[in-house]
């Protein structure tokens, strides 16, 4: 793995309450804790890019009239069953000759 | 730990049809998911109806532990998993992709996976003992 080096310039106040925090969380070092501050910050900013993407499949979903426009039944038992009806049409039309 | 998730729980779980499953799609990204492409075929013709299949795609492969394996299943698995009690070929192939590609847990609410048929290769779970063991750490 390469690696980068960076300068990060911080208050005072900053610098001081990530030396307590290290202490208390025994980092090994302070790069260690800024890397994993930062490694566990982008992972937060990747997983509100999923929910909202996810907001906007379930809102879409509903606007266009949800399970009831799918047709796929209204109980769970239904729509599993739907489904199961969906997967061997797809089995059929692409797999079928694989598993002759 | 490597998942399988059957098309039911993303359709529960995008729908709001099923509360646990709803909870699985949202921590989608905390999880290693592999599914084979026939069960994303699945959700996504079943959620075109609605016009709402690119999204789905592109909203599940926002999560970089989550992927869709196209490479075909080996024939001579899913003759075993029809062995141990699968009742057709495309159940048989969800089956023996979850030992395929070496994941721990199948969650499904499909009875078919639930109930009748066992095997030592990985376990069935519904959604709500997978989120049990999910946040009990016991996965």
């Amino acid at each position: 793995m390469s690696t980068k080096q960076i300068l990060v310039k911080v208050s005072g106040e900053l610098y001081d309450e990530m030396m307590r925090a290290k202490r208390e969380l025994s980092f090994p070092s302070l790069t260690d804790f800024v890397r994993e501050a930062i490694e566990d910050k982008l992972k937060e900013i990747k997983h509100q890019a999923y929910r909202r993407e996810l907001q906007k499949l379930r809102q879409g979903i509903q606007e266009r009239g949800g399970l009831k426009a799918m047709g796929l039944g209204e109980t769970k038992e239904e729509i599993i069953a739907s489904l199961r009806r969906t997967r061997q049409q797809i089995f059929e039309e692409e797999y079928a000759h694989l598993y002759r | 730990m490597l998942i399988c998730i059957d098309s039911n729980q993303f359709i529960f779980g995008v729908t709001g049809a099923d509360a646990d499953a709803v909870t699985l799609m949202d921590i989608l990204p905390k999880l290693d998911v592999a599914v084979p492409r026939l069960v994303v075929n699945e959700a996504v013709r079943n959620l075109a109806k609605v016009g709402m299949d690119k999204q789905f795609f592109a909203t599940i492969h926002r999560s970089e532990r989550f992927r869709t394996v196209y490479e075909p299943i080996p024939a001579k698995l899913v003759e075993k998993y029809i062995d141990l009690g699968l009742p057709t070929k495309a159940d048989a192939l969800i089956g023996d992709f979850v030992e395929w590609v070496g994941a721990k847990y199948l969650v499904s609410d499909n009875r078919h996976f639930l109930q009748e048929f066992s095997t030592d290769a990985y376990e069935v779970l519904p959604p709500a003992e997978f989120l049990r063991r999910f946040e009990a750490g016991e996965l």
